[in-house]
């Protein structure tokens, strides 16, 4: 039998489960309240990561140009 | 229609620095490279030189290119080396990491919960918080933001993550149960110091 510090290890670490397992561990969830809440973390903090790197501005068009081109030139001067 | 890159009559071309095939890497990456040093924290400026930098050791290291890893995980390779060096944080993996202890200590001696996490919902608030997930962020090492963003954001596989770190499949997902770790314990925090907000 899998302790919950267990099955925490195993949720964060993101190994790769069989389906045998994959079942085992969605039947504790369903069964430990505080896994599962574990478990809604860790999805949470995926959603809100997206969304804050999302909500960085990146370069505009203009900017990326303008550094691809500096590059460019910058190679060829080293060719 | 365009060559493939990942062909090896490109992979040739690389090898030969031919002017064309370089200059359509570089206007297919930069813009991915910039962000991935964003993600990894840097400002936009910082995260230019970073890129440009890496685009130079690339160059360098063109003509010795076998195509084996696709262009794309060498030059992000590049790129982590790089951050390191920005921050001068050379190791890969610590042996120990306090975050373990941390996480130790919410189970009891059979290993259940003596301290269970936060209601979603609360624990939802903190994380959407950009203020402190910005703040939890920086309690990361590089490797570990680095392992989670290409994770959960870019929804890179495994195998190409090990490659750009240079770490095995074992050490990754200690990585990754860090970086996990030490933002959950973070942002749980922020929640019990602000009281209760609602």
């Amino acid at each position: 039998m899998m302790s919950c510090k267990e099955w925490a290890e195993v949720m964060a670490s993101g190994h790769e489960l069989t389906a045998y397992r994959k079942m085992i561990l969605r039947f504790h969830l369903l069964i430990c309240p505080p896994c599962a809440k574990y478990r809604e973390h860790l999805r949470i903090l995926k959603a809100a990561i997206r969304k804050f790197l999302a909500g960085q501005p990146s370069l505009s068009e203009e900017e990326r140009k303008k550094l691809e081109d500096g590059i460019i030139e910058r190679l060829h001067e080293q060719g | 229609m365009e060559e493939d890159i990942s062909s090896g009559a490109f992979t040739e071309k690389i090898r030969k620095r031919d002017t064309a095939a370089i200059e359509r890497l570089v206007r297919t990456y930069t813009g991915h490279l910039h962000n991935a040093a964003r993600g990894m924290g840097f400002d936009s400026e910082t995260a230019g030189e970073l890129t440009q930098d890496t685009w130079i050791t690339f160059y360098d290291k063109a003509p010795g290119f076998e195509g084996r890893s696709q262009v794309r995980t060498f030059l992000f390779a590049i790129l982590h080396r790089k951050a390191q060096e920005k921050r001068r944080e050379y190791a890969k993996m610590q042996k120990h990491d306090p975050i373990e202890d941390v996480v130790a200590a919410r189970f009891n001696r059979r290993g259940h919960w003596v301290h269970s996490p936060v209601d979603p919902e609360k624990f939802a608030l903190m994380a959407e918080t950009a203020k402190f997930l910005r703040q939890c962020l920086e309690n990361l090492s590089l490797a570990q933001r680095t392992a989670f963003v290409l994770k959960e954001v870019d929804g890179e596989e495994s195998r190409d993550i090990c490659n750009v770190l240079e770490v095995s499949v074992t050490n990754l997902g200690v990585l990754l149960y860090r970086a996990r770790n030490r933002l959950r314990e973070c942002l749980e925090g922020k929640h019990e110091n602000e009281g209760n907000p609602l």
